[in-house]
């Protein structure tokens, strides 16, 4: 690892560098679009160079996001800097907000790697840890990745992944978690997915395990619970719901891939709009329908196509942004 | 100026030069350990040029105070540092204090960053570090410095390409 760091430092390209500045620029803007995202992967995996530049600038982001902002902006900004009067505030504030101060950071553990990663709507990403484990994002999905001395801490924030642990090559293992809004889930020697499922009303995290076993903690609740392979569950912060048999082929969007054994249209349409923009609706009277077959998630118009050739029923496009499945 | 032939060995200029260094050091750092430990950095900086880079060598003193130059300016501003660091520290409630381990590390951290910041004009380092740190929106951080959204930007790009080059 060490010795590739080295190699980039010699062979960066000053203008990959310009526009890969450019291009955190306007992803730290907070107001990019996805078009903009994309049009980054874009430029990112149309050269070398690119990537390379790339990769330093995420390397950037992560050291960045290791400083917690109370410590940073006072130190790293120092006098001379910000004017005398505004540093003093700084500190002033700091000693007033002290009981918040310290549940920041406990919350927020120094090591911490707060880079974002995160993929667009319909997007699904393949990556390789540090570690060696791989990991995939499934459509919408928001991670950090928090590794440090004792732990290696996925935080899931939205959307789901996938995960396939790999053995830590630190000299004492380290136990892999992902943090989900309702709690923990930790991996012992596993392929395993996890699912952030958020809506106003409620949050719940979903776990499904291929391979292996991982143990759920949710935040209120002492109780571990074991999931062996071939597992699912899902749980809030207080409980754990009773597990029950996964499907085989629920992985299946790892490889690009929704996999349908027997199940309602329904379902179908709700896994299909969680890749879509816009409203995807389904008529309650053909809900039940039952739907068998593979189809390739990054064309999702295209599987509308294919449901409207072999089931009664007929697509409504209101607009590009609002479809809806209607009886024939 | 003593000139040095070209195949003086790292011994030969290290007996010749060394107190003259040190004194040099001492004059600047007003602290005889320090000036020690800079002047033992400088010769391992030495050490560690390439012999292709060592034309320098054909005029040591001028060679060694450049190199020494460098590092009483990162060492002056590596002590400031840790004395903001410090006071900050000291402002955090005790059970919240860091072990020692997570110290070490924030303050690498911390010194890694403000090294690669270096050399950035104070509003570009501002503008970066209330973005980055503080997480405020261009516009907000434009409105604090009295400055444009465009030059926000401007000063994003700057900083950010400096990281890109300088992150080790």
């Amino acid at each position: 690892m060490n010795t590739t760091a080295d190699r980039l430092i010699t062979t960066i390209d000053p203008r990959a560098a310009r526009e890969a500045a450019q291009w955190l620029m306007r992803l730290h803007s907070g107001k990019h679009s996805e078009a903009d995202q994309e049009a980054c992967e874009t430029w990112r995996t149309s050269n070398p160079a690119h990537e390379l530049a790339w990769q330093r600038a995420e390397m950037v982001s992560r050291t960045l996001g290791m400083v917690p902002p109370s410590i940073g902006i006072p130190v790293l900004d120092r006098p001379a800097l910000l004017e005398r009067r505004a540093s003093i505030k700084t500190l002033a504030m700091l000693i007033a907000a002290s009981p918040v101060v310290w549940a920041t950071y406990r919350a927020a553990p120094w090591q911490e790697w707060t880079a974002e990663i995160r993929t667009a709507k319909g997007e699904i990403r393949h990556m390789t840890l540090g570690d060696g484990s791989k990991i995939a994002l499934n459509t919408d999905t928001s991670i950090d990745i928090a590794f440090d001395d004792t732990l290696r801490l996925i935080k899931l924030h939205s959307g789901e992944i996938h995960i396939e642990t790999a053995v830590d090559p630190a000299s004492v293992p380290r136990p892999l978690i992902v943090q989900s809004e309702n709690g923990r889930v930790r991996a012992i020697g596993t392929r395993f997915s996890v699912r952030q499922d958020s809506s106003l009303l409620e949050s719940r995290t979903y776990v499904a395990v291929t391979q292996g076993k991982v143990e759920i903690r949710a935040l209120n609740n002492h109780i571990l619970y074991l999931l062996d392979a071939g597992q699912k569950s899902d749980f809030s912060d207080e409980r754990v719901a009773p597990f029950t048999m996964l499907k085989a082929g629920s992985d299946g969007w790892v490889n690009g891939v929704l996999i349908a054994d027997d199940m309602p249209l329904g379902d179908v349409v709700a896994q299909l709009s969680r890749y879509r923009s816009g409203i995807l609706r389904c008529h309650p009277a053909i809900e039940k329908m039952r739907v068998t077959g593979a189809f390739q998630l990054k064309d999702t118009d295209n599987i509308l196509t294919l449901l409207q050739r072999s089931l009664p029923i007929r697509i409504q496009k209101r607009t590009r942004f609002w479809v809806s499945l209607e009886p024939a | 100026m003593s000139i040095a032939h070209p195949t003086d060995s790292i011994a030969d200029i290290y007996s010749q030069h060394h107190g003259w260094l040190l004194r040099w050091l001492r004059g600047k750092l007003r602290c005889a350990d320090q000036a020690a430990d800079l002047a033992q950095d400088t010769f391992l900086r030495l050490l560690t040029t390439p012999i292709e880079q060592q034309s320098g060598l054909r005029e040591p003193r001028a060679y060694l105070t450049t190199v020494a130059q460098r590092l009483v300016i990162d060492h002056y501003r590596r002590q400031s540092l840790e004395q903001a660091w410090a006071d900050t520290l000291a402002l955090l409630p005790e059970p919240s204090a860091p072990s020692p381990e997570e110290r070490m590390l924030v303050l690498e951290t911390l010194h890694r960053i403000d090294t690669m910041l270096d050399g950035l004009l104070p509003p570009v380092r501002s503008a970066f570090l209330l973005s980055q740190l503080e997480g405020l929106a261009y516009a907000d951080i434009a409105k604090r410095l009295k400055i444009s959204e465009r030059t926000v930007k401007r000063y994003m790009v700057q900083a950010f390409e400096r990281c890109i080059l300088l992150i080790a």
